[in-house]
């Protein structure tokens, strides 16, 4: 009898223990596991959002990839209004682009979005769909990436080089996925984020321009070849790439009498691709672009606001020629900024403060490409060079020009100056042509280890086959 | 002392083994003492048996008649066996033979039969049943028995010594037997000393019994079962009702406070119910948690802390009143039944019980009032204007006085025609007393308890109201307690206890411990200039929305008394145990348990503040309702054994699951400000809510062997899960042994008086922690991005599946004695406690998407030295005087980090070699004589005017003192003099070093637009060739020429944080039983207390003791010090 009752209980005790691991199962609410978050149509497109998401971080196009240009460069001076950005106004030591972080995580999450893809069946638009998305973004991050810690193709100094950037392709969700970070060939990765616009063109196919030009589009994937072309001193590339663009694209091409009421539009005309910012997804308002470049809160605001740090430099107002059109987009402050002269380009469009879309890929831009990459392939390309230069100049009010040589490549480049002022492209212009910033408050020669961004130092102690940059 | 006084109520005799369970000090209770047993008398028995022990004779008794048996394993373990043959004769006779010689007797009644001590010199028990007839020509003595604390003693025995004649004390302690004026009364209890007492007079004797330690049977709450201290071979600190009732705390862990070697107690923040940090032998570990579980009559009661507005003590819901005792189990020996989460000991908590017997209510109402410790000795005005002035003078060389002054008039708000005269004539208003204020506090207490021979019970409600010493602070408690015992069958028995509770709190913006908001008092007060008024003429606040001049802009009073911050806590825990006797040496033991709490809080920010005004008035509402559930289901089973040896042994298993579900919403723009309702909020900023988690699952084995209770073996094997770990690593194995010898039991030991117990302790276990967060070993996606409108999900951690249990292991070597007739008691323990497996955030590359993962790292060390020492100092006639002391010594090291690291990334206070909680800053080196400005240390011991950044690490880390007492403890004093008791309680700490921060903002003596502490004005460099620690004042704290600041965190602001408090006096007065018992009470007492009367501390700040920790840095900034209590009470039983 007793026996039989221990005999019983024992019994008992080893059934419950059997069950040990059911009875630990729990699982968090607000977040899934990473093994099941991926496995359906639903999770793998919010996914794939939250790659749009981490771009609009302020370290990416949120600010810095636009007013960091600015600042680093000759187009902008420090307002002193507050100490945002003064270190990066002065070129200071580390000063500079902190991209590193944000721009590997939005590529950890393509990796994973297109690992997943890749491992379950799922309907074939829809796969191409988001792989093509998914692409595009990983290439556009690596871009920013090479372009910022890395030499163009175009000037590099041989004796700072120490390569591209790492080369992470496979989305990490367990440790034992981190890969060496051992810095690639500058070319590599250039052939990595050709590879990629390829896929992302071929996958997202005709007919997705309606999702322009806040997502991904072929139109977009072709503008952004047509730019890492150029960057990478592949003009012919460039040229076929504008070209695709221009037949693939929506986007409509300002007038002159739209030029300053397009960029007060929620949606600008001729973005071709357009960072979208929601109330939500604001960034601060002390990081917005809108409180960065202007005293004002609002286009018709009498007081001033906040910040104002990031203003235009006076010389290169002076070199707008009065009747351009484009200098309407510049105005006096207000309050404390009242002397400086302010960009408008973001002057919160959607009606909110501290809330604007930032174009990534704008269809000037593209003309712009072009032109450069004609006047590069020689004599025989200058007039199409001309003709793009021309609808630049005409539109923006000015006289058409007749140039070539030299002349013709600094005018291209000029008007790419005053086109694209405070859109992020300053510093990378002067920078893949090898050119010195002169700026007032100190240059920066060509030379100078500034020129590239220090990557973390945690990420170079980590893995010691990340070569730190030269003199960090 | 542990004054465990239980009835033991045994249905079935069992043979005579120590049960696990049933091990309580016996008392027993007889009130029935003339009571006929002619009933039983008519029933006649047979029964035969050779040298069988007394328990089979028992047990035969209770199976052939109606009889219940009672009676203590301990006095069954000292009878011998027995061999007797009868045939069909009366019980009487039967229990006559079986208890001819034996060292203990029997009582019989009509339904019981109760095993009894020995009453001296009695012939036979024949002749305790004839005590009328010896009697008759005497007369009765009559008396009452009480402990020294005034509670009466029932199962007291009273021997005449002329005459031979026994009684017993009823449950009202009282007494009479047949006697005369001038006999020799022996008194005796187990437990207590014996004594002789003459009559003097023949009613109203009054006789009050002291403990003997030696004697005292303690028993200690282990885990899952209960054991006598005698045998216990695991390191266990433990307080009693008593310890508890006497500290009159808030919440039950500041009763701990200085009572437990080895464990120590620190204030948070002086708010009435606020946390309380625990700490059981030092930290062991880095990043997980090192506070201890606490488990409340079998349940593990959650003691995380919700929300952020009002410090609250999670344990605040229990009332002090309701506790029995509280166990620490400090070394792995003990802890290690508890496996998985034990690391840092485990906390047990065991609440009151009803006893059975008429209905016992016990009445408390204790009321007082509280006040500020110390208020720092500020700046007035002329002083604050005058350094002010200075500053701009030292900041700019070329200026004159005049454009100095009119610096300093203009940005004071002063008329630029202001004169130095004026200014000597302005008046100084204390901003920072006004912060303070004196508190009431009032406290009801009611219990009932009581029960019949199947029943017990006891109900309880509290209620307490008290006021903090800052502005705006409050607790307000009920609670109710309901403990239920019934036994359904022979062998079914269950029990309840049920508790509810309430707390609201009330604080003003800061409250939580430490802050810098501009509006919180304890903060912003100290530092207001000292010429602005507080109040207006007509005695309104002087208040502007424009703020005031000067860094602290804001009236705090003001914003304290229209801002509401509260937290309401309401909590319900319960569980409900059945036991069941399976056979007489195998029970079962089943618990279930609910914890669930209910957790909102709102902070409104008025419209009519600076805080609000911008904004319509602001509103964030908040909710927590966490739910702990645990079951637990032990077989106990004693197997028998040859005399002398025992053996018990527990198998078990427990399941608990945690769940949170908790969020908040914030809405603005109200109406005015007699809306505070989120419904009439123009928007809602925003709102969210979140989920989470745990599971664990343990099962147990532990064996307790003795032998003739002077060798003890203890093991413990515990195998346990945690869903917070990764797939392959959910289950850890926890093992632990202990061994123990009593010298004193050995015959080479002579002296038996001299030394009582000598008992030789030595333990090795393994425990384990798993304070991190839910989900840290899974790779989760998370959502909460959107773009364009759309909802993302993002990796939001890598997760570790390989993540498994931090372990500890202990070594724990301790001696427990009594000395000198149980004089001198205590006991002296060793300790080393190795920590390893830290879980620790490694950063990885950002490259990989990711910052950091948790990984098991690192190893921490903690070495020490507890020391208990009681004594009763003098104990002649009505005069006793008992003094307990106790002191541990600790050393804690980091020994290990990973990839041969000697620094953590991103922590540089833990490094390799060195105690955690360690100061790395840049080195003061004083003022320089000549020139005034402050200088340091740099890299290579120069002195410089800038020394490096933390990053850099070009500054020279001299000293590294840290934040660890090097020994802490307590004393008390207790005296007992007829009906009054006096006791005094020190605290000390000693050889914390603390980072006075807020001393840095109060150290800028016009620097800025602050008020500081007139100390550092006093103090300030003047003159060339001035020896002073306090530079020069300065514009903007730093001189010209980049210079460093003069209150650049640096070792300047190290002080040392040792003290000694008085604690606590309590002085109590029992009234005299005769008085009571003519008004049918049984004890009234009155007391007077005085907590945190005195601090002896080199400490310049508010106070000492209190406990804060960020992940990187140390900060007192905005605390709140704790408050000095007085209280007089009165404590009722009838």
């Amino acid at each position: 009898m007793k026996r039989n009752i221990l005999i019983q209980l024992s019994l008992c005790t080893v059934l419950l223990l059997t069950g040990c691991e059911k009875l630990l199962e729990i699982n968090p609410k607000q977040s899934i596991d990473s093994s099941t978050a991926l496995t359906n149509e639903e999770g793998i497109s919010a996914a794939l959002i939250s790659v749009y998401a981490r771009l609009q971080n302020y370290t990416l196009y949120g600010r810095d990839y636009l007013a960091l240009s600015e600042a680093l460069s000759d187009n902008a001076i420090h307002t002193g209004n507050a100490s945002h950005l003064t270190n990066e106004s002065m070129n200071g030591r580390n000063a500079h682009f902190d991209n590193w972080q944000m721009s590997y995580y939005a590529i950890n999450q393509a990796n994973l979005v297109i690992d997943a893809v890749q491992a379950g069946s799922y309907e074939e638009k829809w796969k191409a769909t988001i792989l093509g998305q998914a692409y595009f973004l990983r290439a556009l991050c690596y871009h920013d990436l090479v372009r910022v810690y890395a030499y163009d193709p175009t000037a590099i100094i041989d004796e700072y080089n120490y390569g591209g950037v790492p080369l992470m392709l496979v989305g990490v969700d367990d440790i034992s996925k981190i890969g060496s970070l051992k810095r690639a060939p500058i070319a590599d990765v250039y052939d990595q984020i050709y590879k990629d616009l390829d896929l992302a063109h071929s996958n997202l196919g005709m007919g997705n321009e309606t999702a322009a030009p806040h997502r991904v589009t072929q139109a977009a994937v072709s503008a952004l070849y047509a730019r890492v072309a150029l960057y990478r001193g592949d003009y012919p590339t460039v040229v076929d790439m504008a070209d695709r663009t221009l037949i693939e694209t929506k986007a409509t091409f300002s007038t002159q009498a739209t030029y300053v009421s397009d960029w007060l539009k929620e949606v600008h005309p001729e973005s071709i691709f357009e960072l979208k910012f929601n109330i939500s997804e604001n960034v601060g308002s002390d990081r917005s672009l809108r409180s960065t470049y202007t005293s004002r809160a609002t286009y018709d605001a009498t007081a001033f606001s906040i910040q104002a740090v990031v203003a235009v430099d006076p010389l290169f107002y002076d070199l707008y020629d009065p009747s351009d059109v484009r200098r309407e987009l510049i105005r006096k402050g207000v309050g404390k900024s009242s002397t400086f002269w302010e960009m408008y380009k973001f002057i919160s469009k959607n009606g909110t403060p501290n809330l604007d879309n930032v174009p990534i890929l704008r269809l000037s831009e593209v003309y712009l490409n072009r032109a450069e990459a004609l006047y590069y392939q020689g004599a025989s390309y200058y007039p199409q060079a001309l003709d793009d230069l021309n609808r630049i100049r005409t539109r923006a009010g000015l006289s058409e020009v007749s140039l070539s040589g030299n002349a013709l490549l600094e005018e291209i480049l000029m008007q790419r100056r005053f086109d694209l002022a405070f859109e992020g492209h300053r510093w990378f212009d002067l920078k893949r042509h090898g050119r010195d910033v002169m700026k007032g408050s100190g240059n920066v020669l060509f030379t100078d280890y500034r020129i590239l961004a220090r990557i973390p130092i945690r990420e170079a102690n980590a893995d010691t086959e990340l070569k730190q940059n030269y003199n960090y | 002392m542990k004054l465990l006084s239980q009835f033991i109520l045994c249905r079935r005799v069992t043979i005579p083994r120590v049960g696990t369970r049933f091990r309580y000090r016996f008392v027993f209770f007889m009130a029935c003492f003339n009571l006929s047993h002619l009933a039983v008398c008519a029933q006649l028995l047979d029964f035969s048996g050779k040298n069988v022990p007394l328990a089979v004779v028992l047990k035969a008794v209770e199976d052939k008649t109606t009889l219940n048996v009672f009676y203590n394993q301990d006095m069954l373990a000292k009878t011998h066996p027995v061999t007797i043959h009868v045939k069909a004769k009366p019980i009487e006779q039967l229990l006559e033979m079986a208890f001819k010689d034996q060292p203990i007797d029997y009582k019989l009644t009509d339904k019981r039969l109760v095993l009894v001590e020995k009453i001296p010199n009695r012939q036979s028990s024949m002749a305790k049943n004839n005590r009328e007839v010896s009697s008759i020509q005497e007369d009765k003595v009559q008396g009452r028995i009480r402990d020294v604390k005034g509670s009466r003693l029932d199962g007291v025995t009273v021997l005449n010594e002329r005459n031979q004649v026994a009684t017993r004390t009823n449950a009202d302690g009282l007494f009479e037997i047949s006697g005369r004026v001038g006999d020799m009364l022996a008194i005796r209890l187990l437990g207590y000393g014996q004594q002789r007492v003459r009559v003097q007079k023949m009613t109203g004797i009054d006789i009050v019994m002291i403990v003997d330690e030696a004697e005292l049977d303690e028993v200690i709450v282990t885990g899952y079962a209960t054991q006598k201290k005698r045998e216990i071979t695991g390191s266990i600190a433990s307080i009693n009702a008593e310890d508890i009732e006497s500290a009159n705390a808030v919440t039950l862990d500041q009763a701990m406070q200085g009572r437990m070697s080895g464990v120590n107690v620190q204030s948070r923040v002086g708010v009435p119910g606020a946390a309380i940090k625990v700490e059981v032998r030092g930290p062991g570990s880095i990043s997980a948690g090192t506070e201890p579980i606490y488990i409340v009559d079998g349940l593990i009661v959650d003691n995380n802390n919700m929300t952020t507005l009002v410090s609250a003590n999670p344990l605040a819901n229990i009332n002090p009143e309701d506790i029995e005792s509280i166990e620490v189990l400090k070394d792995a020996a003990a802890a290690s039944v508890y496996g998985a989460q034990a690391a840092n000991g485990v906390v047990l908590i065991t609440t009151k019980k009803g006893k059975s017997g008429r209905v016992k209510v016990d009445l408390g109402y204790r009321t007082g009032a509280v006040k500020p410790i110390k208020l720092l000795d500020l700046m007035n005005t002329q002083e604050y204007l005058n350094a002010r002035f200075e500053s701009f003078k030292n900041y700019n060389p070329t200026w004159t006085d005049e454009q100095a002054w009119a610096s300093v008039f203009s940005q004071s708000r002063f008329p630029s025609t202001t004169t130095l005269d004026e200014i000597a004539a302005m008046p100084t208003y204390d901003w920072q007393k006004a912060a303070y204020t004196d508190g009431a506090t009032n406290k009801y207490d009611l219990a009932l308890s009581g029960g019949s021979d199947r029943s017990s019970y006891r109900i309880s409600g509290s209620w307490e109201d008290t006021e903090g010493s800052i502005v705006g602070s409050d607790f307000t408690r009920g609670t109710m307690n309901l403990n239920y015992g019934n036994k359904i069958t022979d062998k079914i028995e269950i029990l309840s206890t049920v508790n509810i509770a309430s707390v609201r709190q009330h604080g003003p913006l800061g409250s939580t411990g430490t802050t810098t908001q501009f509006s919180a008092p304890s903060y912003a007060n100290p530092m207001i200039l000292p010429f602005i008024p507080i109040y207006n003429e007509d005695g309104s606040y002087n208040f502007t929305l424009a703020g005031f001049p000067g860094t602290f802009a804001r009236h705090t009073l003001h914003s304290t008394e229209l801002n509401e911050a509260l937290e309401k806590n309401n909590s319900l825990f319960g569980n409900l145990q059945l036991n069941y006797n399976i056979l007489d040496n195998l029970k079962y033991k089943a618990l279930v348990g609910l914890d669930y709490r209910d957790i909102t809080a709102r902070m409104y920010y008025d419209p009519r503040t600076i805080d609000g005004n911008a904004r319509g008035g602001i509103l964030t509402e908040y909710y927590d309702r966490p739910k702990t559930f645990t079951t637990s289901h032990v077989l106990h089973y004693t197997p028998r054994l040859p005399d002398r040896h025992t053996l018990n042994t527990l198998v078990g298993v427990e399941y608990r699951t945690y769940e949170n579900q908790a969020g908040n919403v914030t809405g603005e723009g109200f109406p005015n400000h007699l809306f505070k309702q989120l419904a009439s909020a123009a928007t809602i900023v925003s709102g969210t809510s979140s989920w989470t988690g745990v599971k664990r699952l343990g099962s147990f084995v532990q064996a307790n062997y003795t032998f003739d209770s002077k060798y003890m073996l203890s093991a413990i094997l515990r195998y346990d899960g945690s869903s917070r770990f990764g797939d392959n690593n959910k289950f850890g194995l926890f093992p632990a042994i202990s061994a123990g010898w009593d010298l004193a039991k050995e015959d080479f030991v002579t002296n038996k008086t001299l030394i009582n117990q000598l008992k030789l302790r030595i333990g090795y276990g393994e425990t384990g922690n798993d304070q991190i967060d839910n989900f840290a070993s899974r790779s989760l996606y998370g959502g909460g991005v959107t773009y364009d409108g759309e909802a993302g999900i993002q990796a939001n951690s890598l997760g570790n599946s390989k993540l498994r249990w931090e372990r500890n292991a202990t070594t724990n070597i301790g001696i427990d004695y009594t000395l000198f007739g149980s004089r001198v008691f205590g006991s002296i323990e060793a300790y080393h406690r190795s920590s390893k497996d830290l879980l620790l955030s490694k950063p990885i590359v950002w490259a990989a998407g990711y910052s950091e993962i948790t990984e098991n790292l690192g190893e921490v060390k903690n070495q020490g030295l507890e020391f208990e020492l009681g004594a009763h100092l003098m104990r002649s006639g009505d005069f006793k005087w008992t003094s307990n002391f106790n002191i541990s010594f600790q050393r804690n090291e980091v020994t290990r980090l990973y990839d041969d690291l000697t620094v953590l990334p991103g922590d540089n206070t833990v490094r390799v070699g060195y105690a955690l909680r360690t100061f790395v800053l840049p080195q003061y080196a004083g003022v320089h004589a000549a020139t005034g400005r402050p200088v340091w240390y740099d890299a290579d011991g120069n002195l410089t005017y800038t020394p490096g950044t933390m990053e850099v690490g070009n500054y020279a880390p001299y000293d590294l003192p840290n934040e660890l007492p090097d020994f802490y403890g307590g004393w008390t004093n207790a005296f007992d003099y007829k009906g009054v008791s006096l006791s005094v309680f020190f605290q000390y700490d000693y050889g914390r070093i603390f980072y006075d921060n807020f001393a840095r903002n109060l150290s800028r003596k016009g620097d800025s637009q602050i008020n500081g502490m007139a100390w550092y004005y006093d103090n300030r460099w003047t003159a060339e060739g001035q020896i002073t620690s306090v530079p020069r004042p300065v514009n903007g704290a730093a001189e010209r020429g980049g210079h460093a600041r003069g209150d650049l965190a640096s070792t300047r602001y190290l002080q040392d944080a040792s003290y000694i408090r008085l604690k606590n006096i309590n002085l109590s007065y029992n009234l005299p039983a005769s008085w009571l018992s003519a008004i049918k009470m049984s004890s009234t007492k009155l007391y007077l207390q005085a907590n945190n009367l005195y601090t002896i501390t080199k400490f310049a700040g508010y106070d000492p003791e209190f406990y804060v920790t960020g992940s990187n840095t140390t900060s007192n900034v905005g605390i709140i010090p704790a408050m000095k209590s007085y209280f007089f009470g009165v404590q009722v039983g009838f």
